[in-house]
């Protein structure tokens, strides 16, 4: 019976095969080279289709002898195809001239929930604390995807934890993502071309966290010359360059730094009361360079760097006879590095190999002086370092069958505590531990009945732990009904195992990101998700909607009780961690797009459930989970009112996050002296919640292209909680009297429940000039000009 | 110049107004329960407080004067107890190695109840001090507490280590504290060995003359219990920017239908001893 069913199957695809050639290449920028990606290739006979991927590339098997290629926002090109052989053929789309009347900003339309793409243009729209774009916060307004807290870049994406989230760099993983504690994100827009976000639905060659894939492919760099931009803003100043070493080569350069690290240092100088010097700032440095060999090879570096540092020292005491200095230094941040290859071996084989470095590390350096003694110097140190080599292919076996296959060999060396005495001998004990990840990958691609497109693979592998071993088998099955007037509907199911944890850590100002391997002791989480969507488009997609439901559990979690630790605990974080902890979810998504027009925007709700369970936590009840927020609407609207000017509104509402009441107060007995004092007594973890959050962001871009220079500048204002909302970052109970937090040994007293924000309203702005190789002329320079307020 | 001094004084006061604000203070009622506190130690007089919760409004919470106290051992006998002052309870009965303790307390029609156990006290069979064995953060040699005990595989056990440290003339405690909390579990040995970090205040002089004594408490679970709870309550009590996550944690009890905790151990002291280079 077997056999049988085998015969048919290979006939059905050898039949479908027949009299068919392949066709593949790159879809290019035909004024940039920037690659394209998510561009349409239609056969123009049978409308049979395929999109490119994330490097540009496609392929397709048709019969026909022309392809329809196109992109929102360039020409629609037609290609003629040799049908007598197979072939390699690279497509140079030419962009659309502006017209004040077509389309502004075109939101691409997904075939289900689990799945969203946002470009640049998108990104650009979207209103921010900085007045500057913010990849990760751009994320936040679809359904499902939600902050952590106000303003922070860690991402709660369908109730899973923030540290669930694989952040991919150009094939890349970047483990900290974070500038300013979490209020802006270390993706600097200059560079982005364009971000993938899966939900659910990852393709097997995606693994190693839970919750969400944000997959960004970055630019490659101006073919025709020299260009680039500078901007300036409230937080920072920015930088890019681009150009070509030759006519292979191509490379772009972008920068990020803050403005405010001296400014702080002089108003903690100049304040009275305070004793210290404080400086805080940030930067980062990307660079990639693109070398296209030939039609089929092209071979990419990629580096990043980006740190913030926070400096503390002590002002001069004419006071203190022992003249007594005091240093602290904090620094933390990323470095990646990584060298790709991209080949396409024969118009039916793409393989794209991948080796690179990651490595994030926390450090606190601390150094005291005085004049009677030595003094001393110490260094605390957290890291996680991944040297990892993946190499993916794609296979176009027929018109109706492509296979997807994956290599991913992982070395990781964690060390969550690292603490020295600088100049002694070291007594602590350092904890490294490595985790060796081996996997492969396998997916198939099906088209059936021209309405069924399923997807169906495994991701297959090992984690060889400190003391262990955990195999590994991940199924995903992928499936669309496209009934066309009626939409799509898909239905998805994957599970992703993950073997590192994400520990939050009490730091000097904002939290730090403690990361702990999985061990003998700390097994592998896992999820499990299914999900069922439709997908409609309305007036040629002019509206489109997405409405799904789904379902994930997570499994062998860790926590603390406390949910934050501090670093005096991690030096045994192995004795201080909960483990075996169940995650439930359950929600529904929806959004409503307009795709097209002047007016552009979304409307976007979840609707969810988040619990957790530990056997010592809550008595072993299952409880709410810490970032539980059940409704999470978006709205985002975007005018372009004339040529220059363009408006953006964006609405969030999110259900307060729970919290853990007091329920009324108690006398203690203190065990070790034997002291009575008073304490209070907590109702059940996260039963009850901190007010609702809302707040409404506006911003207002104005562009002009000068008509002599050419030269673009824009300028972005934005108000941020621009009606003043003041949403609770964290609640205490304290007395009437004082603004300190109340203390036991203060007395009894009558205890209210006040509540801490962060930001009120917030207007800024930033201003940004594009120029090209032909406006670098210093000769008769004029500021006004070049700022250009004369045109 | 005078525009732009009103618009930095909006902004000012916009940053400044909404930094704290009062979110509630009227709260639900909430039901007065007894509370008791008594950690029973072996070899002394037993103790109780007894006081009634009270809910967030409340100005004060009231100690219980009148309590109706029945307390027996594990033979059965009634302990007498007697009101000292401001809730507390003394008996004259002096607790023992292995004592069970049960309690049934009333107050007006408010019943409570517990029991606790007073486990073994438990050998010391090694106990030294290094002095300068490892250095704390701030480059400061500090010395090691280094301590075996003697196992019974038979029992689940729970241990608190806690150290005196006394000046060179042991005429005075200088510091003391609890060093660490230890369990049994998955241990196959017939000797528990432990070697623990410990530093001296940085005003502590003559350092190397001090001299030490171990005290190893053998604690009933629910002693165990309240301790932990006791630490990670007091870490999560005040939360601010630094730790704006962090989760209240409620403490222990094993008081039936109240609040409080009954609980007891019994202890070991080693031989007062000087520490080795």
């Amino acid at each position: 019976m077997l056999k049988v069913s085998f015969v048919i199957l290979f006939t059905f695809f050898v039949l479908l095969a027949y009299s068919q050639v392949t066709v593949s290449g790159y879809v290019y920028d035909a004024e940039t080279n920037e690659a394209i990606i998510g561009a349409n290739i239609v056969d123009t006979v049978n409308s049979n289709g395929t999109s490119t991927n994330s490097q540009a590339y496609y392929s397709i098997k048709t019969n026909s002898t022309e392809l329809k290629v196109s992109f929102i926002g360039y020409e629609t090109q037609i290609i003629k195809i040799n049908q007598s052989q197979n072939n390699i053929q690279n497509i140079y789309l030419k962009p659309l001239a502006y017209q004040l009347d077509e389309v502004v900003v075109r939101i691409k339309s997904n075939k289900s929930v689990n799945v969203a793409k946002l470009e640049l243009k998108e990104i650009e729209q979207i209103p921010s604390l900085t007045a500057q774009p913010d990849v990760v916060k751009s994320t936040q307004i679809l359904p499902g995807i939600q902050s952590q807290s106000e303003a922070s870049s860690l991402l709660v994406v369908r109730g899973g934890d923030p540290g669930q989230n694989l952040f991919i760099l150009d094939n890349t993983p970047l483990i900290y993502v974070n500038h300013l504690g979490g209020f802006m994100s270390v993706f600097n827009p200059d560079i982005i071309n364009n971000i993938t976000i899966y939900k659910s639905g990852f393709p097997a060659k995606f693994g190693g966290k839970l919750s969400s894939i944000i997959d960004i492919t970055q630019r490659s760099g101006s073919a025709n010359g020299f260009k680039g931009s500078f901007g300036i803003g409230l937080t920072d100043v920015n930088l890019s360059l681009e150009g070509k070493f030759s006519d292979k080569i191509t490379y772009i350069f972008t920068t990020r730094k803050t403005l405010f690290d001296v400014l702080m240092i002089a108003a903690s100088g100049l304040s009275d009361g305070g004793d210290y010097f404080i400086s805080y700032g940030f930067h980062d440095v990307n660079f990639k360079s693109v070398w296209k060999i030939n039609s089929r090879n092209t071979i990419s570096m990629n580096l990043f760097q980006g740190d913030d540092y926070l400096k503390i020292w002590n002002k001069k005491d004419d006071l203190d006879l022992f003249n007594s200095k005091i240093k602290a230094n904090n620094i933390w941040g990323s470095l990646m590095g990584a060298v790709s290859w991209n080949s396409i071996i024969s118009p039916k084989i793409f393989i794209k190999t991948n080796i690179s470095y990651s490595g994030y590390r926390v450090k606190d350096l601390q150094s005291f002086n005085n004049s009677i003694n030595q003094g001393f110097k110490n260094k605390f140190e957290s890291k996680v370092q991944e040297i990892s080599l993946n190499s993916v292919w794609s296979f176009n076996l027929m018109r109706n069958w492509t296979l997807f296959g994956g290599l991913h060999l992982s070395h990781f060396i964690y060390t969550p505590y690292d603490y020295k005495v600088l100049g002694k001998e070291n007594y602590f004990e350092v904890l490294s531990e490595e985790i060796n990840n081996s996997s492969i990958s396998l997916s198939n691609k099906f088209k059936f009945f021209k309405f069924i497109e399923t997807e169906l693979g495994a991701r297959v592998g090992n984690y060889f732990l400190s003391n262990s071993k955990e195999f590994f088998i991940e199924p995903r099955f992928d499936i669309n009904f496209n009934f066309n007037k009626l939409g799509v509907i898909n239905f998805n199911y994957m599970q992703v195992s993950q073997a590192s944890h994400l520990l939050i850590s009490s730091g000097n100002i904002y939290v730090n990101e403690i990361w702990i391997p999985s061990c003998k002791d700390i097994p592998v989480s896992s999820s499990l998700q299914k999900s069922l969507s439709w997908s409609k488009g309305f007036y040629d997609n002019m509206f489109s909607l997405n409405i799904g439901v789904y379902d994930k559990e997570l499994s062998n979690l860790i926590t603390s009780e406390k949910n934050v630790y501090y670093l005096s605990e991690l030096e045994n974080w192995k004795q201080s961690i909960e483990t075996g902890g169940v995650g439930k979810v359950y929600g529904l998504e929806f959004m409503f797009k307009k795709n097209c027009g002047k007016w552009t925007g979304l409307i976007s709700y979840h609707l969810s459930k988040s619990t957790r369970k530990f056997n010592n936590i809550n008595d072993g009840k299952e409880f709410l989970y810490e970032y539980n927020r059940p409704h999470d609407v978006s709205i985002f609207i975007n005018r372009k009112i004339n040529k220059k000017l363009s408006l953006s509104l964006v609405w969030n509402y999110q259900s307060g996050l729970p919290i853990t009441p007091v329920l009324g107060r108690q006398n203690v007995v203190d065990p070790h002296s034997n002291e009575i004092y008073e304490a209070f007594i907590y109702g059940e973890r996260n039963s009850t919640k901190m007010k609702d959050y809302h707040r409404l962001d506006i911003g207002l871009k104005y562009e002009t292209i000068s008509k002599k220079r050419k030269l673009k500048t824009v300028w972005t204002f934005s108000i941020y909680n621009a009606y003043n909302r003041q949403n609770p970052y964290l609640y205490y109970y304290n007395n009437n009297s004082s603004p300190e937090i109340h203390r036991p040994e203060n007395g009894f007293a009558k205890l209210n429940l006040y509540q801490i924000s962060f930001f009120p309203i917030l207007p800024s702005v930033s201003y940004k000039v594009y120029f090209g190789k032909e406006d670098i002329n210093f000769k008769g320079f004029s500021l006004k000009k070049w700022l250009n307020f004369e045109e | 110049m005078q525009k732009t001094l009103l618009i930095f004084a909006f902004l000012i006061i916009l940053f400044s107004s909404s930094c704290r604000k009062l979110v509630q203070d009227e709260f639900e009622d909430f039901n007065s329960k007894i509370t008791i506190n008594s950690i029973i130690v072996q070899d002394e007089q037993i103790h109780l407080h007894v006081s009634l919760t009270n809910g967030l409004d409340a100005y004060e919470l009231s100690n219980i004067n009148n309590a109706n106290i029945e307390m027996y051992n594990q033979d059965s006998v009634l302990l007498n107890f007697n009101y000292v002052e401001k809730g507390h309870y003394i008996s004259d009965y002096i607790a023992k190695e292995n004592d069970e303790f049960y309690l049934k307390l009333s107050v007006n029609n408010s019943i409570v109840s517990s029991s606790c156990f007073i486990p073994d006290r438990v050998n010391i069979s090694e106990f030294y001090i290094i002095e300068n064995a490892w250095v704390d953060n701030e480059g400061v040699l500090q010395p090691k507490i280094n301590f075996s005990i003697i196992n019974d595989l038979s029992k689940d056990l729970f241990f608190e280590a806690y150290i005196l440290i006394y000046d060179e003339n042991v005429t005075e405690v200088i510091e003391e504290y609890p060093i660490l909390f230890f369990d049994n579990f998955e241990l196959e040995t017939d000797i528990i060995s432990k070697s623990v970090k410990i530093s001296h205040h940085f005003y502590s002089n003559n350092i190397n003359n001090y001299k030490y004594q171990l005290i190893i408490k053998s604690v009933d679970f629910n002693y165990y219990k309240y301790v932990k709870s006791f630490e990670n309550y007091n870490l999560s009590r005040f939360p601010d920017f630094s730790n704006a996550g962090i989760v209240p944690t409620n403490l222990f009890s094993n008081i039936n239908n109240g609040y409080g905790i009954f609980c007891g151990y019994s202890q070991t002291l080693s031989d007062i001893k000087a520490s080795i280079d």
